[in-house]
């Protein structure tokens, strides 16, 4: 027992004196929280609509009911004087318009003729920033379309419902914090893949690493059982792992809390009960990974090797995230038994505010250190087998 | 004192060690010589556990080194084939590493770590790390980690190979002290002239098999030459 925390001091010191192996083990689980800070951030702010900006409107004067509806819509203008068609477009294409508003020169004419005059709206479908505002502009003409044609109907004497069928009414049954966890199923996807990548390099470093620099088989030699060598480097490099995870846990919900989330009718609520399931559930991940990653370190005999082999097991906390999106499905009991897939599962559910119980999580824990500690066994075995001294 | 009787190991078609049988005995240097290919490091790494032979077995001072593993390899000291080093840990904490695996009290492993570094002339280089050290410097890690838990046996897989003069001399010092506070000595290499110099008794193994063995003289004898070097070949050409 003792001699493993001989090995797992000696693997972590090691590490940590490894300045470039840290770097790279590192960079990830922190700069990915702050990667969607910014990023959410901005999709907050596109979907916002910022009354400040003025429409830019061409032509104004020839319709000045229309102008008035969108003034009191809440809409500032600002007043162009006419130009042809193809200067405005360009305009939009080079962005030195967002947008443009035009309204033909003899709009009052045809609307006396009962000839529909055509308002054209130009922009750009592509720009994701201003998409808001045009839907704003949009909504607002079509109100006024609206209410237009209920004042010609009620002038002939007729009701104005004449002009609906039925009316669709949408009951959207999610709350907001379920729509939210839509837009945060990034935070079990880097929380896991961080717990693979912060370990990485010590796993390698103590088994092709080994074999590479021909430091097995004097290690070998010494009167240590196989299986401790092995929980020893477990035990350093899934620690490693671990703190990596911590850390992006912490980070991503830190960022979503100072994310103004609530802007675009989000919340994002986790007290400290599911803060600490959120812990509890990750916590077999990086031993699992670590399992993983001696196994197949084991099975290269040099570190680049080792690191194409391993750079696959990536794609496991992955695969959940994936099926979620594109095959929505309920949790069941069954799937907390299932190493990696039951953390990311489990953690999207309390993300979402769904209910979780004691056993799912139990059942979780369970497994997945029984999944790591065969993996570890597994790796023994093969680090007793003669190919470790044979190059 | 190393017993090793009728050791066979085979890789796939390839006989290895095909019938191996010698004592290294306490208190004397035994030199392994043999060609490269003979069979040196693979009964070698029998005797220090890492394979296990097809048929015979190893006993090192009594001990069964397949049954009671642990025990044995506590016995020995090695000094093997591949003996690489941890790039950013110093000389000292190679030494002191081997002694806690070894299961050695912190002040036993101190005082033994550094009784070896003074040994070894290693004072100037035993707290940098290990990263450029030259492969005489290597060498003395490596010789300080294998004895840190004062071993009465000791095996060494062609120590000497791709060292300079002066380390070459200190690595043969080193052996015949060890030889002189009693140590059973095995050490392998495939310079008949170095194990002239140096051993009690030699063990000529070739295609797997012993051909040959004595003190120097009886060698000589065995070869039909006064020069040790032409019975060394000598006994290689005779027919089995």
């Amino acid at each position: 027992m003792n001699r493993i925390f001989i090995v797992a001091r000696k693997e972590f010191r090691d590490g940590i004196r490894d300045r470039r192996a840290l770097l790279s083990a590192f960079f990830f689980p922190l700069s990915a929280p702050l990667f969607i800070y910014f990023l959410l951030n901005a999709v907050i702010n596109m979907a916002q609509v910022d009354d400040s900006l003025e429409v830019p409107i061409f032509g104004a004067d020839a319709a000045p009911g229309l102008v008035n509806h969108l003034v009191e819509r809440g809409i500032k203008l600002s007043h162009r004087q006419p130009e042809p068609l193809s200067t405005i477009k360009s305009a939009v294409v080079n962005q030195k318009l967002d947008y443009a508003l035009i309204i033909p020169a003899d709009f009052e004419r045809q609307m006396a003729s009962y000839q529909p005059p055509d308002l054209l709206l130009v922009f750009d479908s592509s720009r994701n920033d201003v998409g808001a505002q045009v839907k704003r502009l949009r909504d607002t003409l079509a109100a006024y379309n609206q209410e237009l044609v209920s004042l010609r109907l009620i002038a002939r004497g007729v009701s104005p419902k004449i002009t609906v069928g039925a009316r669709p009414q949408p009951i959207d049954v999610a709350s907001d914090q379920k729509r939210t966890a839509n837009l945060m199923n990034f935070i079990p996807l880097y929380v896991l893949m961080a717990a693979f990548v912060a370990g990485l390099g010590i796993a390698i470093d103590g088994t092709a690493g080994e074999r590479e620099r021909k430091s097995i088989e004097p290690l070998l030699i010494n009167p240590v059982p196989q299986t401790h060598f092995i929980f020893g480097k477990w035990l350093a490099s899934g620690s490693f792992a671990l703190l990596g995870m911590l850390g992006t846990l912490v980070l991503c919900i830190v960022a979503m809390y100072s994310l103004p989330i609530e802007q675009i009718g989000l919340s994002f609520k986790i007290g400290l009960e599911q803060a600490l399931a959120l812990l509890i559930i990750c916590l077999p991940v990086p031993y699992i990974a670590a399992g993983m990653q001696l196994l197949l370190g084991l099975f290269a005999k040099s570190f680049k090797d080792a690191q194409s082999y391993i750079g696959i097991l990536i794609i496991f906390p992955m695969i959940p995230v994936i099926i979620r999106q594109f095959m929505p499905f309920v949790t069941e009991t069954w799937m907390a038994s299932v190493p990696i897939f039951s953390q990311s599962v489990l953690m999207m559910d309390i993300l979402a505010g769904s209910p979780y119980t004691a056993f799912r999580l139990f059942l979780s824990i369970v497994t997945g250190f029984i999944a790591s500690a065969v993996l570890c066994l597994l790796a023994a075995k093969l680090l007793a087998s003669e190919r470790m001294i044979q190059s | 004192m190393i017993e090793v009787q009728t050791l066979k190991k085979g890789f796939g078609s390839i006989q290895a060690v095909a019938d191996v049988s010698f004592t290294a005995k306490r208190g004397r240097v035994t030199g392994l010589l043999g060609p490269n290919g003979a069979g040196k490091s693979t009964t070698l790494r029998m005797i220090y556990g890492l394979l296990r032979p097809d048929q015979g077995e190893v006993n090192i001072d009594g001990v069964n080194i397949h049954n009671a593993p642990l025990e044995a390899k506590s016995l020995l000291g090695v000094l093997p084939d591949g003996h690489g080093l941890y790039a950013r840990l110093t000389a000292r904490e190679h030494i002191l590493y081997f002694g806690e695996l070894h299961g050695l009290d912190r002040d036993t492993r101190e005082t033994r770590a550094q009784a070896l570094i003074d040994r070894l002339d290693m004072q100037s280089i035993a707290d940098r790390r290990v990263e450029g050290f030259s492969q005489g410097e290597r060498m003395k890690v490596c010789l300080g980690r294998a004895l840190v838990h004062a071993p009465s046996n000791i095996v060494l897989d062609e120590p000497t190979n791709g060292l300079d003069v002066a380390s070459t001399r200190k690595v043969r010092e080193m052996i015949n002290l060890l030889r002189d506070e009693g140590l059973t000595v095995l050490f392998s290499s495939h310079l008949m002239h170095e194990v002239a110099r140096l051993c009690d008794d030699i063990i000529i193994i070739n295609e797997g098999r012993v051909i040959a063995e004595g003190t120097p003289d009886e060698i000589r004898a065995q070869g039909q030459s006064d020069q040790l070097e032409d019975a060394f070949l000598n006994l290689l050409e005779a027919p089995l």
